[in-house]
């Protein structure tokens, strides 16, 4: 299994119960080798009614092992609202400063 | 020995207390050396306003203690009166929501009022 592949797994198999589940390796945008960039656009009830920094401290909690791991992790956490009525343009990656 | 020990906790708690707007970054606004980084300073950027940043590549306890202060794990870490905004992510969704810019506007019009003195930083 690769990370990306446990990264989804955890967070299935979590409290946060997500709707909707993508997980991208990044690693390719970055000095950082592979396996080394990941994000993680998901979308879970868990969300409804906490704050940004909430939703992203319930993420980091569930991965926190993935965590230690990588190098980086974006995350694009929406409540099933949010997701409904989200824009169509979904922010991509963010490569590295590095040219 | 403890004593002179520097306490890095306490150093970073006064940064953030004392810094109406501060990024915790790493390389500078002018050289970010991560991209994620660089894309905090972009945003904040366009906002105009002035801030405090640490590059925490260059100081490595403040990157070692700041997770466990602020219970945030990755870089960027942004805040604004005193209170932690989130990462790169958060940032560029505040922003694009039309969030940012208020709250850092807010936050640095009531540091100027709460110090007159140094009203030379206020921009």
């Amino acid at each position: 299994m690769n990370t990306a592949e446990r990264i989804a797994e955890t967070l299935r198999a979590s409290s946060l119960a997500p709707t909707h589940l993508q997980v991208f390796d990044d690693s390719h945008l970055h000095a950082g080798g592979s396996e080394s960039h990941f994000r993680v656009l998901t979308v879970s009830e868990r969300f409804t009614g906490i704050t940004r920094v909430m939703r992203h401290r319930q993420v980091h909690s569930i991965l926190s092992e993935e965590i230690k791991q990588i190098h980086a992790l974006s995350l694009q956490l929406y409540t099933p609202e949010e997701w409904r009525t989200r824009d169509e343009r979904i922010e991509g990656a963010t490569p590295c400063a590095k040219r | 020995m403890s004593e002179a020990a520097p306490d890095y906790a306490a150093e970073i708690r006064r940064q953030i207390s004392e810094n109406p707007i501060i990024l915790y970054m790493k390389g500078s606004p002018v050289q970010p050396q991560c991209g994620f980084s660089m894309r905090a300073v972009q945003v904040l950027g366009e906002c105009g306003h002035r801030y405090a940043y640490v590059d925490i590549l260059s100081h490595p306890q403040i990157r070692s203690t700041l997770p466990s202060v602020s219970d945030w794990p990755t870089f960027p870490q942004l805040f604004i009166a005193g209170e932690l905004i989130g990462g790169s992510d958060i940032i560029a969704e505040m922003h694009t929501a039309g969030e940012l810019e208020p709250l850092l506007a807010s936050a640095v019009a009531e540091a100027g009022a709460e110090s007159p003195g140094d009203g030379g930083d206020g921009g």
